[in-house]
């Protein structure tokens, strides 16, 4: 679709040629930076529900002055010689309408699966609720059991699956937009969410397991639990059932459990610990994050890692796995160093 | 667009197309010689609007994420 604007802009601007963009996306903020990187000003529709039952992007599709689409321009043709043709062409005969598909039950529960996910993620977005999250990779899984070829569905968990599941990054891009934008003298659009983690994560060709890393942070169980008392953990794994032997990506969402309580930046970063059972792999087994630079702060907190499961496990299997961290309470409250036990459900399928 | 980005968009279409469903499988109202569906959506800018509203003049219409 971006290679092709430079070609029908000639036609734009004789004002023989409309481009209208309809969009296929969960974040349609993200959008409106990708079009400003690119200069597109087209009239653009938001379709993240998937109301137009596609399962593919992009397509392009030229369509007359009755409505009527004349040609669907695939990326082997010669685009500027396609829509020259259509340009010439008269305006035909309108056909009569088309019967509404007969929907099998399958088609139906998949679509509605998929639309409670997009709501879900909505409200995940807006309110902050992990467990929305959670929710919304659950009903994007069952869309895409129900109709395992719809792509665009497939696509909205990959947003937030495994590297090894991605066919390519989704928002790499986000940095190289806002720069060359900035040295346009422009300012970005702003983002809603910042994409982080599995969004930005470069696509895997096999699992990287564990690189060797400082060794256990608390082998002994000396520091004090919380016990969700100063920090809420909720995880989420992506995809919601993992087959035997594939990978899964654990989202682990860190919050400060009530208004008294937040992090103390000024101490020292967080550290999580995976401890993986006997025949699972890990990508990392030791994860250090960074603070933000203000002293204090009440953000709600991501560590993602990646797993293998073994090739021979079904059913739930418990990932032990902990973090430690510096947390105050109220103004002038004890700052506290804290370990809370994490324990990971993850469901494996045969 | 920068030099730097026409390899990943070229890429892009090519693996998008691997992954596309086969062609008796796409969605069967977006098919040449058929009314485009009259579906309201809203706007990225403004208020709803339909395909319908640009009745009268040629379109390209372009089904795209940014992804």
């Amino acid at each position: 679709m971006p290679g092709w604007h430079a070609a029908t802009q000639r036609f734009e601007q004789d004002g023989r040629l409309l481009n209208v963009g309809i969009l296929q996306e969960q974040h349609p903020d993200r959008a409106r930076l990708f079009l400003q990187w690119q200069g597109i000003d087209w009239p653009i529709l938001v379709d993240s529900l998937n109301r137009l039952d596609v399962n593919v992007v992009p397509i392009t599709l030229l369509i007359d002055e009755n409505g009527v689409i004349r040609h669907r321009v695939s990326g082997r043709d010669d685009f500027v010689a396609s829509v020259e043709s259509f340009l010439a062409e008269p305006t035909g005969d309108v056909p009569a309408a088309a019967p509404a598909p007969d929907l099998a039950l399958d088609d139906r529960i998949g679509r509605a699966a998929f639309e409670l996910g997009v709501f879900y993620r909505m409200r995940y977005d807006a309110q902050g609720d992990p467990a929305d999250f959670e929710s919304a990779v659950e009903a994007w899984g069952r869309a895409v059991e129900a109709d395992p070829n719809q792509y665009i569905w497939r696509r909205r968990i990959q947003q937030y699956g495994p590297r090894l599941e991605k066919p390519y990054p989704f928002y790499d891009w986000v940095p190289v937009a806002r720069a060359e934008i900035e040295a346009r003298g422009e300012t970005p659009a702003k983002l809603r969410v910042e994409p982080e983690g599995a969004e930005i994560a470069m696509p895997a060709r096999r699992f990287d397991a564990a690189a060797p890393t400082q060794g256990e942070p608390d082998p002994l169980g000396k520091v004090h639990r919380d016990a969700g008392d100063l920090v809420q953990v909720h995880s989420t794994v992506v995809p919601y059932a993992v087959a035997a032997g594939k990978t899964a990506r654990v989202h682990l969402e860190f919050r400060p459990a009530n208004e008294d309580a937040h992090w103390n930046n000024e101490a020292g970063g967080m550290t999580l610990w995976i401890d993986a059972p006997e025949g699972w792999g890990v990508d990392r087994q030791r994860v250090e994050r960074a603070n933000p630079p203000q002293p204090v702060s009440d953000e709600s907190r991501r560590i993602e890692f990646e797993v293998q499961s073994p090739n021979d496990t079904e059913g739930v299997v418990q990932l032990p796995t902990y973090a430690l961290y510096y947390v105050c309470l109220g103004e002038a409250g004890a700052c506290l160093y804290r370990r809370q036990d994490i324990p990971v459900l993850i469901n494996v399928e045969p | 667009m920068s030099i730097r980005w026409i390899p990943a968009l070229v890429c892009f279409a090519c693996v998008a197309g691997l992954f596309a469903a086969p062609p008796a499988a796409a969605s069967a109202e977006l098919n040449p010689g058929q009314v485009f569906p009259e579906l309201v959506l809203p706007s990225l800018d403004g208020p709803e609007r339909s395909i319908a509203d640009f009745r009268g003049r040629k379109i390209a219409l372009h089904v795209f994420a940014s992804w």
